[in-house]
């Protein structure tokens, strides 16, 4: 692996769990009668940019080195069921989070002038969704890099 | 207020991804099943996978700005909640769908 793909790695893997951190802080904080909209959006916001700049680094790495480097090893592997389950749901479900993450910023910057308990409760729901998707894709990724 | 004028962008960017979810569980297990839908998406965009990213991000501001352009009195609660359920049933199904594919039932 080279020095750019394994910074690529490094940036994908740590962008995208201080963003579902970031989601977990969101999640938190909504669960309070009166959060502070202001930090709360803006925590958001930084878990957005953080999903998206996940993608761009994972879109790299997985098209130019993944499918020829690591995927063989795998299926090569004692756990190929690692890339054939995990990897494959991993990378697909991925996808949707960027969108959710967006949603869930929008919600939380609107609320800084419309508190709205029923607003807040349902986006603390979608949070938790998005925070439940997010430990999923983390830990697969976990899983898919041990069992090289 | 700016915050106000916000409503509508929640409503509709919450069925825009809702509507990219449902598309891109059809796409991904589509693209399983038909070969030649998988091909096309490779030989399109160079990688399957950066095909259905594309058209995610394609396809969510069409329909965002679509939903916006629309006056919908749908509650913004009830539009996250929609949008919750439809990413859970989205997640289900390409997870399920993998599991099934690996134990060879599809």
């Amino acid at each position: 692996m080279t020095t750019t793909l394994a910074a690529l790695l490094i940036i994908h893997v740590l962008s995208g769990v201080v963003a579902i951190g970031m989601h977990n802080v969101v999640l938190m904080h909504l669960l309070k009668k009166a959060p502070n909209y202001v930090f709360v959006s803006r925590v958001a916001w930084s878990a957005v940019a953080l999903f998206f700049l996940s993608w761009t680094t994972s879109a790299y790495y997985y098209v130019t080195y993944y499918g020829s480097a690591v995927k063989p090893r795998i299926l090569a592997g004692a756990t190929p069921v690692a890339h054939t389950f995990f990897m494959e749901t991993k990378e697909h479900i991925f996808l949707l989070l960027p969108f959710v993450a967006i949603s869930i910023a929008l919600a939380t910057t609107y609320l800084r002038a419309n508190a709205d308990g029923r607003l807040r409760k349902s986006t603390a729901f979608l949070t938790f969704i998005a925070l439940t998707i997010g430990i999923t894709v983390a830990a697969s990724g976990i899983l898919v890099s041990g069992s090289i | 207020m700016m915050y106000e004028k916000l409503a509508p962008w929640v409503r509709s960017v919450a069925l825009a991804t809702a509507s990219t979810s449902i598309m891109l569980a059809v796409l991904i297990i589509s693209a399983e099943e038909i070969p030649a839908l998988k091909s096309w998406l490779k030989e399109t965009f160079y990688h399957h996978w950066l095909g259905k990213s594309v058209l995610a991000l394609g396809l969510f501001p069409i329909v965002g700005i679509t939903f916006r352009l629309k006056r919908d009195a749908l509650q913004l609660s009830t539009s996250i909640i929609i949008e919750a359920i439809v990413v859970i049933v989205s997640v289900c199904s390409i997870a399920g769908f993998f599991l099934l594919h690996i134990l060879k039932i599809v």
